[in-house]
């Protein structure tokens, strides 16, 4: 299966409510747990992830370096095409099935039968120009295995964020950070919670957890806060990007890599639809 | 045109039907794909001369941190090979799949000249997807569903598990321990010993292949049930060995 890039195109250019520029780089179309809390996003600005429950204020959390110039903005919303929507991958279970169940999902294609959204895609611009000796954003993201699975699935974060693993089941687990931190914390029981770790280089860190294969999670490590993850209706948002144009870098666990360039205009919004197919 | 023309053209239509709708549903032999295989190489489940008797020896291996347990957040998995040397002695397997039984030793010269044995006593699963007690043919570890993720997902050709024990020069070390071996696709790189896992998810291109094919290597551990709540090596049995070959001979 292949992503099939179909820029519907920043033709849909909206006026912001919010006319006077933004003083510093903002964060939001981002999961609310991934939103520093005085980072400063705009208003209009939305967030569109699936992790309120996971949003916690941190000491960590840093407004960032401002970057000065106009802004604008990047709604879109991602979608599959084609005759029969894919379901995510069911695996027979034999690890601890009492609690976690027989058959589990990877989640790898939760696809909205109403709107054919696609969720959990990650979305981020690739060649923004940053100041000098730039700061993004910080946050602090938990990851919770909830009911044998990560809780968020996909998220995004800026690098100088930290990231910390809960256990909200009855079962052992572990949340093994592939990447960045490579910490793999043991949680033995309901309520374990990891200390937090400092994520330092920006990347893709693959979550797993080391006893049950099913349970992955997607953690987009950024330079700066100018990304993305798609909401149950495939829908996203990145508000406050520096005016200018740019490669827009779609990813999908399962659908993959594909890239779209997309220009954003001063106190404007460009609206793209984004689509993966069979072909 | 006669009744006994219209018949015959009738016969003929009727044929050339059967040989399209026989064509359309076989499907050309290859060197990668030929009847009756699910695999694209023989399925030994319905093989004929499928026996299930598999005899090997593991050379050229590797063992990760010490008996006295690693430092601190050990890693026993060491997919980045960071604390794993190589040691003498071999590993022999001897199993019959099918019946669930034989018979795998191990015994190697360790630090300081310290003679360990390992061995199987019983072989018997923990999970459906373990076949009784030997299993192969299986794909394992990953995101497979059976066994552990910390390893990629592989083909496995011939695996078991069960209980065991260990010897430390001629004396009762371990007794009654979880033992695990299994003969996998090559995991672990032949120059670096690194384990490529997981691949960056931005940069795969398929949703397969987190091991090399053109490879294979046998891994096997032995460890002790109990877990420590307070460890946070990895993983966090109260004792743990692991060890790796990187030659399979086929016997």
């Amino acid at each position: 299966m292949r992503l099939q890039h179909v820029l519907v195109a920043g033709l849909a250019i909206v006026m912001f409510g919010c006319s006077k520029p933004v003083a510093g780089p903002t964060s939001s179309g981002k999961s609310p747990a991934t939103v520093a809390p005085d980072s400063g996003a705009p208003a209009g600005s939305k967030a569109t992830s699936n992790s309120k429950a996971n949003s916690e204020p941190a000491p960590e959390s840093e407004p960032g370096t401002p970057i000065p110039g106009p802004k604008g903005r990047i709604d879109g919303v991602v979608k599959f095409v084609g005759d029969e929507i894919p379901q995510s991958t069911i695996i027979p279970n034999g690890t601890d099935p009492q609690i976690c169940g027989a058959e589990m999902s990877k989640l790898d294609a939760v696809i909205s039968p109403e709107s054919r959204g696609i969720r959990h895609v990650v979305l981020w611009l690739d060649n923004v120009e940053l100041p000098e000796r730039y700061k993004p954003p910080t946050s602090h993201l938990v990851i919770d295995n909830l009911k044998c699975q990560f809780e968020p699935h996909a998220a995004v974060i800026t690098v100088g964020s930290t990231v910390q693993a809960k256990n909200s089941d009855e079962v052992y687990h572990t949340t093994h950070f592939y990447g960045d931190t490579n910490e793999n914390p043991p949680l033995p029981e309901k309520g374990s919670l990891s200390p937090r770790y400092k994520v330092r280089r920006p990347g893709m860190m693959n979550v797993k957890c080391d006893k049950h294969g099913w349970m992955q999670a997607y953690v987009l490590v950024s330079k700066h806060p100018f990304h993305a993850v798609t909401d149950a209706d495939g829908k996203f948002s990145i508000a406050g990007v520096p005016a200018g144009t740019y490669k827009l870098i779609v990813w999908h666990e399962r659908f993959l890599k594909q890239q779209t360039d997309v220009s954003v205009n001063e106190d404007k919004t460009t609206t793209l639809e984004l689509k993966y197919s069979d072909n | 045109m006669t009744r006994h023309r219209l018949a015959l053209i009738a016969v003929v239509l009727g044929l050339i039907g059967v040989v399209r709708v026989t064509g359309q549903e076989q499907k050309p032999a290859s060197p990668k794909q030929q009847e009756g295989t699910d695999l694209t190489i023989y399925s030994p489940k319905n093989h004929d001369l499928y026996d299930g008797h598999f005899v090997l020896s593991a050379g050229k291996v590797y063992m990760v941190g010490n008996l006295k347990g690693g430092k601190k957040k050990f890693d026993y998995i060491d997919n980045d090979a960071k604390n794993t040397h190589a040691v003498k002695g071999s590993f022999e397997i001897d199993v019959n799949e099918v019946k669930n039984t034989g018979t795998c030793v191990g015994k190697f010269t360790i630090d300081n000249g310290d003679v360990l044995e390992v061995a199987f006593d019983e072989f018997k699963p923990s999970n459906p997807c373990q076949d009784g007690g030997i299993a192969a043919f299986i794909f394992e570890h990953g995101d497979s569903g059976c066994g552990d993720s910390n390893w990629p997902k592989t083909l496995t050709y011939v695996a078991g598990w069960g209980t065991g024990h260990a010897k430390l020069n001629g004396k009762p070390l371990w007794d009654k321990y979880q033992i695990h071996f299994m003969v996998t696709q090559g995991m672990r790189d032949r120059k670096t010993l690194k384990v490529k896992y997981p691949i960056d998810p931005t940069e795969r291109k398929h949703k397969g292949g987190e091991v090399n094919p053109a490879a294979m290597q046998i891994d096997f551990w032995i460890r002790s049930p109990e877990l420590d709540k307070e460890s946070e090596n990895n993983p966090p049995n109260k004792d743990f060995l692991h060890m790796f070959a990187m030659e399979v001979t086929w016997k």
